[in-house]
């Protein structure tokens, strides 16, 4: 069974179509992206930019209805420790990255930082709590407007928008890439999967649930490409091409693709395991990553 | 093998904590399932229609529709867009449904 529909007219993805829909000028501006993408990569220009250690201001929306959703100031923070070890790289579980490729492990140089001034200027936690009347928020973005129970985004040029919320449908969290709407900016989480204390529980407890939904916000795609026919790409030469998502803890190596011996490298922050089994980027993903940084989110951290 | 038409029409979701190597598990919609990055699901109806489902791009899910038949123990579903599979039934028994990967 393959769970890819093959429907692609406005974009690749239902989100995509419904914003193509709401925002005619979305799909050119996305493929505006992707070339963009290249030519920096290629010209040495996201290098450039991202030589200097870039940290980027956080704003977590804390949007609750029952007391174990309003999490606390601890377990916000124990997420932000665990993006900046996996954005620098500095995660120990590396160590169980198979040796083939332990030397594709790479830093991407990003740090993150809760916000110390709002949008006006005033000094800040860098976390908002908003009570809520709804049980739990879909993944139409109501979670990020005020006036369907959810928080305003702060400005994307300045923030990086992380919600967190009881998303339904037992969905651990969804992004939005760079390019669309700005008042949808940003990341949305479910509660138990955000931090690494708390309310997170197992196997969605080492906070890489936002290490891979940041990554789709500096626009990395899944390693299978998102199709279920090995015809999809992620833009990335040095992550194999792979099937589909893979989930739970793999054994190495899984095949699909004839991408033997080594199969699919679900290791990557970028496939469907679980925490403790995802544990790495790639030199190709960072470079998309520090394009990003130097093209559609230039402003942020800077 | 043949695969009794009935017991395919339901909606489906991917268990994949279930899955071995080669199958694909499924399970009723109502089946309860811990928090995931995302699931495929299958909705076959009746009246030979379906709606599936599958984690998009930024993980929220994306949805198509189409037709279905049986034929054996394949499904064939035909989409809306005009493209088509086949998905081969390993088993369809009360809760839960086996497809060959």
């Amino acid at each position: 069974m393959s769970p890819a529909p093959k429907r692609r007219q406005c974009g690749t993805q239902q989100a995509h179509e419904r914003l193509c829909e709401m925002y005619p000028a979305f799909r050119a501006r996305q493929n505006g992206i992707e070339q963009g993408i290249r030519r920096s990569i290629q010209s040495g220009q996201a290098q450039r930019v991202t030589r200097q250690l870039i940290t980027i201001p956080v704003v977590v929306h804390v949007v609750y209805k029952r007391d174990p959703e309003n999490i606390s100031d601890a377990q916000v923070k124990s997420q932000i420790d665990a993006l900046n070890r996996d954005y620098r790289a500095n995660n120990s579980d590396t160590s169980t990255v198979p040796d083939v490729w332990k030397g594709f492990v790479t830093d991407p140089n990003i740090q993150f930082a809760l916000a110390t001034k709002d949008p006006k200027g005033k000094a800040t936690t860098g976390i908002t709590r908003t009570k809520t009347t709804r049980d739990s928020f879909g993944t139409g973005d109501s979670v990020k407007r005020a006036t369907t129970g959810g928080s305003a985004a702060w400005p994307r040029d300045r923030y990086l928008n992380l919600w967190v919320c009881n998303l339904g449908d037992g969905l651990l969290g969804y992004a939005q890439f760079p390019g669309g709407p700005a008042a949808t900016d940003g990341v949305v989480i479910l509660y138990t999967a955000f931090g690494t204390m708390g309310a997170v529980q197992s196997p969605f407890d080492l906070g890489r649930t936002a290490t891979h939904e940041v990554g789709h916000w500096l626009n990395l795609i899944h390693i299978w490409g998102d199709r279920n026919d090995c015809g999809g790409t992620d833009y990335v030469t040095d992550t194999p091409n792979a099937q589909l998502p893979n989930y739970g803890k793999p054994k190495f190596p899984h095949i699909s693709c004839n991408n033997g011996p080594n199969g699919d490298m679900f290791m990557d922050y970028m496939d469907y395991v679980d925490d403790a089994a995802m544990v790495m980027f790639t030199a190709g993903q960072v470079a998309r990553m520090n394009a990003t940084l130097a093209g559609p989110r230039k402003k942020v951290g800077r | 093998m043949t695969v009794d038409r009935a017991a395919l029409q339901r909606h489906w979701v991917h268990s994949h904590e279930e899955d071995a190597e080669g199958e694909m598990v499924f399970r009723p919609a109502s089946y309860g399932f811990p928090p995931s990055r995302g699931r495929a699901a299958l909705d076959l109806r009746a009246d030979g229609s379906y709606t599936e489902s599958a984690p998009g791009p930024t993980d929220r899910p994306e949805s198509a529709e189409g037709t279905w038949k049986l034929d054996g123990d394949e499904l064939e579903l035909n989409a809306a867009d005009g493209s088509k599979r086949v998905l081969e039934i390993a088993a369809a028994e009360g809760d839960r449904l086996v497809v060959r990967r």
